[in-house]
């Protein structure tokens, strides 16, 4: 009898064995069956325009996933009828197909198998996804996902960026202030019972997600999507390789638009050319050409060397220190003003012009602009250029740099330099991220790396937008003329090095309109045009832009008359080229 | 009467019979009864809660454990009132009729569980005969030998007609549903009655042996059970992973530790642990109660052990003195193997713990075979009662007899 009693007792000693002594590693063991950690997705910012329009946003979506062991006929307690009811898996299987729009072949080749992890469908709805495990199949799950979408399209492609698979910013915006746009993750830790169910009085714990800020650029959507336009059309001209516009407010430094003649679609990128991936007027460096003769010019008349109504003799070829300079056209021998050199772009005026400096004055003046230093606008893959300094020039290179040869810049690097001529001599750090807005809608602005600097003075920057004004009216750039504003600029078609020498031209113009008023700098280029040098011109491009950009923002026409020099010393001023 | 070789020991004895407080047999029987019963509406109202979540709902095993528990009592305590002679002629009937019972069971009215074939239902209403059968067996196998007592000392001939052919014939049934707990149960309770009876411990021990064997036997020709042996012995490399059910009752006895989560706070119920409410209940109350919830439950089925015992020992009626003794083994001995099956000191024999584990007609065979009990403890007071009246009058004290 009492044998029982002891066998009971027996009990209690094994009781407190594993209740009391051997507890903490079992419950543990059992803790950690029943614990699942949930990572909780912030949602990632959008990206939006200058007016807040949206350029990139994210969509809850889900995909679909399938543990292939599990998929099998299967009973459910179906709660209408009161019962169990059969599930055919054939039929299911039938069912999700005409759901996903999957062949049913290749939904079978999908679902079954023994892999326990499979993605069956990316990125569907909402709708979708509960119209599909609705069908009750056993080991189909979702996982909800954020999907990007440009409810604009392929707008600013470039200065957007993309997403990989895993929704990590690859290129753009997307990728330089990808920390920004995702947020913090959160992860809420609870138990679960056996069948998947949370158990509600056991523990439970959460740091919530903290969502990505929007980050607001300064890019404007139309502009931009104009641009793009305007740009591929030039660059299908030409059959050139590329081409880009950049358009800048004037007085901020702020990007309105970073085109390139092929947009990448975000939502395909590899449809296009990885070379479109990013702006290529912030990656692509080339050699400026004539363009870089509005730094040599600034840079004579702010050190006091040259006036701009100074008389120089222009032949069509001279030697300097045993290096020949020749014009690209040939022409007369002519006796000019130093604002008529600039606004024909004669190469042998030129140098006679930057020579009153010495190659330090001049290098400083090209760095001062920020030749060969990189731009940082919160964008990453920067092209800074190739600019060397002034004790390592050879002897060709000395008089090559003055007009725009023997280093390179982007058309960034270019569109800056006549923002600061536009701006009286002041160089505003460009941007083109406005600022970032949190969830609670509180905005912070981008703060640039760099502060405004004053380049040249104010009347040297005066006089640089009268000599541009000489090149519409009088010199190369005479198809940038818009009526009623008065507009400068620049034209340049610099020689592109190939592999094995100059082997290509990039051709372009920067200019600034209205003169009286600097509102904005539209900066064209296009690369390795094809045909004859002589029919290239960028400068309709451009003034199309600013027209477009002047009835956009109701810019008033100007109210004083042309103010540029005469070209040459003595009437008359019709002379052939 | 008291033997023993120091008077500490004599003392526990002493103490353990009861002989100072004869009495008390009567409150040591019904005060772990009625505490283990309500224990077990708790318990199964808390285990089985999370199943029926969205069923039938949770409260219904309330209903039904909280209804029996009830009934239950209320016949516990007129079954007290009855005298022994009132067991002697229901004796019988209830012997047939549950044989008749256990014979239904393979008829269509019969039900499967879990591979087990031992549930009837009529109508809305289902019931396990052999839990009646363990009941009407142990009462009038005690009767049946007892009465063949008067006349004789044990003898091979006494094993007519409690081992052959009634024992034999509901071990068989029972093993038809293949219901292998109960059947070591009965297997249990019929030595016991035996033992008591007077056979030879030598023989007992012969056929505990042989049965022994037999059941090894049927057990090699089980798969199923011979997976559960495997797994009771650490080899879990199987299929139907076997040591889930195990494992996972011993996570919930872990979790519980010393003081347990709380009432109602197990998370192991939560779908972890199959038949919680049922055959594994103790684990869940392991982890809401803790290790003290636990020992209290051994500590009440101990009690109610001590208080049979003292029944038994104290009484000369065979008929009492056997099916006390039956009983108590049949009690004792299922809570027993339930406990050392949850806490793997036995490989995973379906047999669930009185009281507690939910199931209506076992509980209410329980209580009643308790309540069997405590009408000879109450008779029994009685009588010392008598005894002790005459003792004043004639000063003579029992040991002195």
């Amino acid at each position: 009898m009492s044998l029982l009693m002891i066998c009971l007792l027996v009990l209690g000693g094994r009781l407190l064995f594993i209740q009391g002594i051997d507890a903490e590693d079992q419950a543990q063991q059992a803790m950690d069956r029943r614990t699942r950690p949930v990572t909780l997705a912030p949602e990632r910012g959008s990206i939006l325009d200058r007016d807040g329009k949206i350029l990139a946003e994210s969509v809850q979506r889900y995909d679909l996933v399938v543990d292939q062991r599990l998929v099998q006929d299967s009973r459910v307690w179906d709660p209408e009828e009161s019962g169990y009811v059969n599930l055919d898996i054939e039929e299911q299987l039938q069912q999700l197909s005409d759901v996903l729009e999957i062949d049913y072949p290749e939904l079978e080749e999908i679902m079954v198998g023994e892999r326990p992890y499979r993605v069956v469908s990316r990125r569907v709805t909402p709708e979708v996804k509960e119209e599909a495990l609705e069908l009750n199949i056993p080991g189909l799950i979702s996982e909800p996902v954020a999907d990007r979408i440009y409810p604009n399209g392929a707008v600013a492609g470039s200065v957007i960026g993309f997403n990989g698979h895993d929704g990590n910013g690859l290129e753009g915006i997307e990728r330089s202030q990808d920390k920004r746009l995702s947020g913090q993750t959160g992860e809420r830790i609870f138990e679960i019972s056996a069948d998947g169910v949370r158990i509600p009085n056991a523990s439970f714990s959460e740091t919530p997600a903290v969502d990505g800020n929007d980050v607001k650029l300064t890019i404007d959507q139309d502009v931009s999507w104009y641009a793009q336009e305007a740009i591929a059309a030039k660059v299908d001209q030409y059959n050139a390789e590329w081409g880009n516009i950049v358009v800048m407010d004037a007085k901020t430094g702020e990007i309105l638009a970073l085109s390139d003649s092929e947009t990448v679609d975000p939502t395909d990128p590899t449809e296009t050319d990885p070379l479109f991936w990013r702006p290529t007027a912030i990656s692509q460096a080339f050699e400026p050409g004539s363009t870089g003769k509005a730094v040599t010019f600034a840079a004579a008349l702010d050190a006091g060397a040259v006036e701009p109504e100074d008389k120089w003799t222009v032949p069509n070829s001279q030697t300097f220190n045993n290096e020949e300079i020749s014009d690209s056209m040939p022409h007369d021998t002519f006796d000019m003003t130093t604002a008529g050199i600039f606004s024909r772009s004669y190469n042998t005026g030129t140098v006679q012009v930057a020579t009153k400096l010495s190659a330090q004055e001049r290098w400083e003046y090209m760095k001062d602009f920020g030749i060969g230093e990189p731009i940082d606008i919160g964008m990453t893959r920067v092209n800074k250029g190739l600019f060397t300094s002034w004790e390592n020039w050879d002897r060709r290179q000395h008089f090559t740099t003055t007009f725009g040869q023997g280093y390179s810049l982007t058309s960034l690097h270019t569109t800056r330099i006549f923002q600061a001529l536009a701006n009286d001599g002041k160089m505003m750090p460009p941007r083109i991220i406005d600022s970032y807005i949190d969830e609670d809608g509180v905005e912070t602005p981008w703060e640039p790396p760099t502060e405004p600097k004053q380049v040249v003075s104010e009347d040297t920057a005066d006089e640089m937008l009268k000599l541009m004004e000489g090149v519409v009216e009088e010199g190369t750039a005479y198809n940038a003329q818009i009526d009623g504003y008065r507009v400068g600029g620049k034209t340049g078609t610099g020689q592109a090095a190939g592999a094995g020498g100059y082997d290509g031209h990039t051709t372009s113009f920067t200019g600034v309109v209205p003169l009286d008023d600097p509102q904005f700098i539209v900066s064209v280029a296009v690369h390795r045009p094809q045909g004859n040098w002589e029919t290239w011109q960028v400068t309709d491009t451009a003034a199309d832009i600013m027209k477009y950009l002047l009835s956009k923002y109701s810019v008033p026409p100007s109210e004083t008359g042309s103010q540029s020099y005469d070209v040459f010393t003595e009437d008359p001023q019709e002379r052939p080229w | 009467m008291t033997i023993g070789p120091t008077p500490r020991v004599a003392r526990a004895w002493d103490w353990l019979t009861g002989v100072h407080s004869q009495k008390s047999a009567y409150w040591l029987i019904l005060g772990p009864t009625v505490a283990l019963t309500f224990i077990g509406v708790v318990m199964v109202l808390s285990a089985s809660s999370v199943e029926f979540i969205g069923g039938s709902g949770s409260f219904s095993s309330l209903s039904s454990q909280g209804l029996y528990s009830v009934i239950g009592l209320v016949l516990l305590f007129w079954m007290g009132k009855w005298r022994r002679q009132t067991y002697h002629k229901l004796a019988v009937i209830m012997l047939l009729i549950s044989i008749v019972l256990l014979a239904l069971v393979f008829t269509p009215l019969g039900v499967e569980v879990n591979g087990n074939r031992n549930w009837l239902r009529l109508g809305g209403f289902s019931f396990q005969p052999a839990e009646a059968a363990k009941l009407a067996f142990s009462v009038w196998a005690a009767y049946a030998l007892s009465q063949k007592l008067k006349y004789q000392t044990f003898g091979k001939d006494l094993l007519v007609p409690v081992v052959f052919p009634f024992g034999i014939v509901i071990v068989a049934l029972i093993m038809g549903g293949r219901d292998l707990g109960t059947v070591l149960i009965m297997l249990m309770i019929m030595a016991t009655i035996l033992y008591l009876g007077g056979m030879r411990t030598i023989y007992l021990v012969g056929t505990a042996v042989l049965g022994l064997i037999s059941v090894a036997v049927l057990t090699m020709m089980s798969d199923n059970r011979m997976m559960r042996i495997q797994a009771w012995m650490g080899n879990c490399d199987h299929p139907a992973d076997p040591c889930y059910q195990y494992e996972q009752g011993i996570f919930a006895l872990a979790s519980g530790g010393w003081f347990g989560l709380g009432l109602g706070q197990s998370r192991q119920k939560w779908s972890y642990i199959p038949e919680a409410g049922n055959d594994f209940i103790f684990t869940v109350l392991g982890e809401e109660l803790g290790l003290l919830g636990a020992l209290l439950v051994i500590g009440l089925f101990v009690t109610l052990g001590i208080g049979m015992f003292r029944v038994a020992y104290n009484s000369t009626d065979n008929f009492v003195r056997l099916s006390t003794g039956a009983i108590m083994t049949w009690l004792l001995g299922q809570a027993f193997m339930n406990i050392a099956m949850v806490t793997g000191l036995l490989p995973v024999i379906g047999v669930p713990l009185p009281f507690i584990s939910a199931g209506g007609s076992a509980l209410l065979m329980a209580i009643l075979a308790v309540g069997v009990v405590l009408s000879f403890a109450r008779h029994q007071a009685q009588e010392i009662q008598d005894k002790t009246s005459t003792a004043q009058r004639q000063p003579v004290t029992k040991e002195s007899v």
